[in-house]
């Protein structure tokens, strides 16, 4: 059963008037055959059958007002149930009161009823709010998501409080390793592995060594001064002293008056016992002496330090010398012992070696390489003669240390160890 | 009267002034009193004298392209010549006589063609729209002008120009039969100077004469000798006439010749020849006209040559003085945008300013 | 209060105009006797005179050109182009004299032109009658470029084209023409141009649209109820000048930047704003700014274009991506 609806033949109409049917109900149409005439503010519109068949039954009468959208005519057209001529406005619509056709000439505009909620001016809320999110690049975003944090707790450096990678860096060294060993960046380098090779991976000590070492050797400029001393008077007094020292169970050893030495020599070279901020040129002066002392275990290098050297006497630090030294040996030794020195040494004397040119733990400024004490020829008031000679490398930071006023710190340290009895006076 | 008498479908072309200055239309020879012709040549003289200079001008490298008008200024002058004060002119880019003869100052034409908009920023009284680049779109704004009068019962004529060439575009079209349609007042005047850039007139359109196209809007059309400016005259002011009294639009013809380049970056002697101009220098609107002033007594060859001495000297000054007005502001660019200056512009602005002061600072 | 279409909303607009203004015309084609196909114009014509209401030939270049004239010699003309995709003829006198006049003249001459057409599809049209244009006319300096997406919008908006100095275009979003109700104040007001106007504070992330799409943004909402996602949503108003306070304003307290536009992909308006986005907000944002729009191809004919025409599911979708970044 075709259901011929009453369509908006254009031109926006709503309604007609049925002028004239063609056919009565039980006529034979054929498809495109005129069925009706109907009226309209328009025109006459000749309606023609969309199908074969027969009339069925007729939606209006003569001289009856038909609406768009009614079913004008039922034609029986051997296709069973009656089925919907597709004459109809949006059909995905929610409300929609009635079917009125709207003109336009093209096209199907959406006719509804529906009243919408009146008009309102809201003003977005301003910023001034209390969630104050964090400023950040995507870049850093996605940096601090990686590395687990919420940007939103990291306080920002940049301008107007913007979070910068080094803060997401700090933010996570803070939280994960305590020691001041910074992240390095190294360049990518392929080692051939080819070849009678043996690879052996390295113990996790070790991976720190070469992080503290590429870091010191990336960024501080080094220079080494070299120089000897001869410490005649200071063998003769350790050698009076030395008994008396191991009454009270202390070894003493040159290491400690050598100490002793440096710890005089930085407060008179403040400079030295500093730490320089590169980031913010800025030199840290340090008003604590922690002298490090680099200890050789069998796994590798670890450089513990004596806290507030300058507090202590000569006979305890070599005690504690020891003390730490052993604890290092164990590996027993505290994380707080190895961390915040402000100056190291470094015995080449105990691989028997002179001088050298040592490393500067970041951020110090400076390290003091002791070599072995040994006789040697020297010239004393022009002539020949045999001495004691202590062998001494020192290494500074040549960003903010000259040569000329590291010159000057050995020679103090030099005059120090000379005579003693200026280490012991001072 | 004049119209039907001048049919263009029958090949009729209105003469008053032969080439020599003779009158040979007696009957049509228009009563216009001796100050209202001598301010019609001196203004040709000026325009014929600005032209050659801002040529040398642009030669020098001191003024930028400039479409010259000699030879046109007769069919320039004596159009517009035909309009009151209210009246409008909407011209194309070649109408620098008519535009002097309406008021448009000198310096202010010169100093448009120099590169400053402050040249089209004429004074408020003069009713002349600035030089116009779209081809064809100048009809449109002048049925606008025209409609506007009519509505609002204003009494004005808008006169359009327009080249051969630009009767070919649609605006050209759409214009004339949008005024038309409603009767408003317009009369489009076709500067025929036979080249549009190196494409003779022939080329343009099949159709015999331009002024024959009037047919296709149902409105009168007429071709006038342009460089007779009493025929252009006497055409003009009848076509205003017309269309003051709410007759429509009215089509002109002016049958002329550019004798010089489309602008100073062309050389038409690529694409026409010698002879063809010599024979148009022989009909040039100044002579005849002179001539005519002369005959008339009005005027005399030693006032011929004062005048030309002191059109060298005024066109001179004037543009010295526009040579001295060096780049514009920098604000001038941001702020005629719009009414006032959006948010956007004031801060494209402010940022422009701070680079340049920043940049000097340097 | 009165409860008006989109369509009637214009229609009273122009008719108050019209009453207050004695220098008001409104013309197009078929815009005078019939009111228009759409009826727009309706009873203008019947109340105002055949001189001031009135049809033209079928000439675009005609009706923009002469907008021009007629706006320097007195009148304040309200030109009608038929439809989107006519108005190419008649873009070359909006582009090359509407939008320069004030500027070639150095303020001599200022165009307080109004040029109004029906834009936009999802009504099943012929070629040609689905266009979104925006970017076309947002790129022209000097002209300004308004789309209302509710009847209250509608009429303070082309009240205030009208009265506007400069040129203006009013795009009808024809999809809505009729499809809802809404109060109208009765006495004339204005909603100034330049000013976008949050629809719905939120706090997760900002959307913006205009037309015809503020309404699929919303019905997208809906859809996104369930997923915790609250949407400040924006309706832009104005293409051009565009009201970048309230968006930053509303992007910084966000952080996240959606919009939603019917028109073609590739350099459509949403690459504006993403760019302003960028420029002024760049540290505050939590995610990409995204834009859902149409494809870079030619608007489909009806059994086409709901693909191509932004649909509620495909912006919920879009809106949640950027959400949960």
């Amino acid at each position: 059963m075709y259901e011929f609806k009453f369509a908006d033949i254009g031109e926006g109409i709503h309604e007609g008037k049925i002028l004239k049917w063609n056919y009565k109900v039980g006529d034979k149409v054929k498809e495109g055959e005129t069925l009706v005439i109907v009226e309209t503010d328009k025109v006459n519109a000749e309606l023609p059958s969309p199908v074969d068949g027969t009339i069925y039954k007729l939606g209006a009468k003569e001289g009856d007002t038909i609406h768009v959208g009614e079913v004008i005519v039922t034609i029986d057209d051997g296709s069973g149930a009656p089925k919907k001529d597709d004459v109809k406005e949006e059909p995905k619509k929610e409300a929609v009161s009635e079917s009125k056709a709207a003109p336009g000439v093209i096209g199907e505009i959406e006719v509804s009823e529906e009243v919408m909620a009146s008009s309102a001016e809201h003003t977005s809320a301003k910023t001034e709010t209390t969630n104050q999110k964090a400023l950040a690049t995507p870049v850093a975003r996605k940096m601090a998501k990686d590395l687990g944090l919420d940007i939103n707790l990291i306080s920002g450096s940049g301008e107007f409080g913007r979070v910068l990678k080094e803060d997401i860096q700090k933010a996570y060294e803070t939280k994960n390793q305590p020691s001041s060993v910074q992240q390095v960046t190294i360049p990518k380098v392929q080692i051939s592995t080819q070849g009678d090779v043996e690879i052996v991976e390295i113990t996790k000590l070790r991976k720190a060594i070469v992080k503290s070492m590429t870091l010191s050797k990336q960024v501080i400029p080094h220079t080494v001064l070299m120089d000897e001393i001869i410490v005649d008077k200071l063998v003769d007094l350790r050698n009076k002293v030395k008994e008396q020292a191991a009454a009270q169970n202390i070894k003493l050893t040159y290491m400690a008056f050598i100490m002793k030495a440096l710890v005089l020599a930085l407060k008179k070279f403040p400079n030295f016992n500093a730490s320089f901020d590169h980031e913010n040129d800025r030199l840290i002066l340090k008003k604590f002496y922690n002298i490090g002392m680099a200890v050789d275990t069998k796994d590798g290098l670890i450089v513990p330090n004596i806290k507030d050297a300058d507090k202590k006497s000569i006979l305890e630090l070599a005690k504690e010398l020891r003390e730490v030294a052993d604890q290092t040996i164990a590996r027993t030794v505290q994380l707080a012992q190895l961390q915040n020195a402000t100056f190291s040494i470094t015995n080449f004397g105990a691989a028997d070696v002179a001088y050298g040119t040592p490393i500067i733990p970041h951020p110090e400024v400076g390290i003091l390489g002791v070599g072995k004490i040994s006789q040697k020829p020297v010239v004393v008031d022009n002539e020949i003669k045999v001495a004691y000679v202590l062998p001494l490398s020192l290494a500074v930071d040549h960003r903010v240390i000259d040569g000329a006023e590291a010159g000057r710190f050995l020679n103090h340290i030099k005059s120090l160890l000379n005579d003693p009895m200026m280490l012991l006076l001072s | 009267m004049l119209f039907k008498n001048y049919d263009p479908l029958k090949k009729k072309q209105l003469q008053i002034l032969d080439a020599k200055g003779k009158v040979v239309q007696p009957d049509l020879e228009p009563k216009l009193d001796k100050k209202t012709l001598l301010k019609m040549y001196k203004t040709m003289a000026l325009g014929r004298v600005a032209d050659i200079k801002a040529l040398q001008y642009q030669r020098q490298g001191r003024m930028l392209t400039y479409p010259p008008n000699k030879g046109q200024e007769a069919a320039q002058v004596g159009a517009v010549a035909a309009l009151e004060p209210k009246d409008w002119l909407s011209p194309a880019f070649r109408e620098l006589n008519a535009m002097l003869y309406r008021g448009v100052n000198l310096e202010q034409i010169y100093l448009y063609w120099y590169g400053n908009e402050w040249g089209n920023h004429f004074d408020e009284d003069v009713r002349v729209l600035p030089v116009n680049v779209i081809i064809g779109s100048q009809i449109n704004h002048g049925a606008g002008l025209a409609y506007a009068s009519k509505v609002l019962k204003k009494n004005e004529v808008t006169i359009a120009t327009i080249g051969d060439g630009g009767t070919s575009h649609g605006e050209f079209y759409e214009g004339l039969n949008f005024a038309a349609s409603y009767d408003a007042p317009l009369v489009v005047v076709i500067q025929n100077n036979q080249w549009a850039i190196s494409t003779p007139r022939s080329k343009a359109t099949k159709a015999e004469t331009l002024a024959q196209k009037a047919y296709a809007f149902g409105i009168p059309g007429i071709q006038v000798d342009g460089n007779d400016v009493l025929a252009m005259y006497v055409a003009t002011k009848a076509a205003v006439d017309h269309a003051r009294s709410g007759k429509g639009p009215v089509l002109i013809e002016a049958v002329t010749y550019r004798l010089g380049a489309h602008t100073t970056s062309d050389d038409p002697t690529i694409y026409r020849k010698d002879e063809e101009v010599k024979e148009w220098e022989a009909k040039d609107p100044l002579i005849r006209f002179k001539a005519y002033l002369i005959e008339k007594g009005y005027w005399s060859e030693e006032e011929d040559k004062k005048l030309e001495e002191e059109n060298n000297t005024f066109v001179g000054e004037t543009f010295k003085k526009v040579e001295q007005t060096g780049d514009e502001d920098l604000i001038d660019i941001f702020q005629y945008t719009y009414k006032e200056m959006t948010p956007q512009l004031t801060e494209q602005y402010e940022y422009m300013k701070k680079f340049l002061s920043e940049k000097e600072g340097k | 209060m009165a409860v008006l279409t989109l369509l009637e909303a214009i229609n009273q607009a122009l008719d108050q105009k019209m009453a207050d203004d004695s220098r008001v015309v409104v013309y197009g084609e078929d815009t005078g006797f019939e009111g228009g196909v759409f009826r727009v114009t309706a009873g203008l014509q019947k109340k105002y005179g055949v001189d001031r209401v009135f049809d033209t030939p079928i000439a675009e270049a005609a009706i923009t050109g002469s907008a021009i004239g007629m706006a320097i010699n007195g009148l304040l003309p309200v030109a009608e182009i038929q439809f989107d995709g006519f108005i190419f003829p008649g873009y070359t006198e909006m582009v090359t004299h509407m939008a320069r006049y004030r500027n070639r003249t150095r303020g001599r001459h200022g165009l307080p032109i109004v040029v109004r057409f029906p834009v936009g599809g999802g009504i099943r049209a012929l070629e040609h009658h689905s266009e979104s244009v925006e970017t076309l006319l947002g790129h022209i300096p000097g002209l300004k470029v308004v789309i209302p997406s509710t009847p209250y919008d509608a009429k303070g908006l082309l009240i205030s084209a009208i009265e506007d100095p400069d040129p203006v275009i009013y795009m009808e979003p024809k999809r809505i023409y009729r499809s809802g109700k809404q109060e109208v104040p009765e006495e004339m007001y204005r909603i100034p141009i330049g000013k976008a106007k949050v629809v719905k504070e939120g706090s997760d992330v900002t959307v913006v649209a205009w037309g015809a799409i503020v309404r699929e943004v919303e019905k997208a909402m809906k859809l996104l109820e369930n997923d915790d996602i609250d949407v400040e949503l924006i309706d832009l108003r104005t293409i051009n000048p565009i009201d970048e306070e309230t968006i930053i304003q509303s992007v910084k307290k966000t952080g996240r930047f959606v919009v939603v536009q019917e028109a073609v992909k590739t350099y459509g308006p949403g690459s504006e704003l993403i760019s302003l986005v960028n420029e002024k907000a760049f540290l505050h944002l939590e995610a990409a700014p995204a834009r859902v729009t149409g494809f870079d191809i030619t608007v489909p004919l009806a059994k086409g274009e709901n693909y191509h025409f932004v649909q509620p599911e495909r912006i919920a979708y879009e809106i949640k991506k950027v959400a949960k970044f």
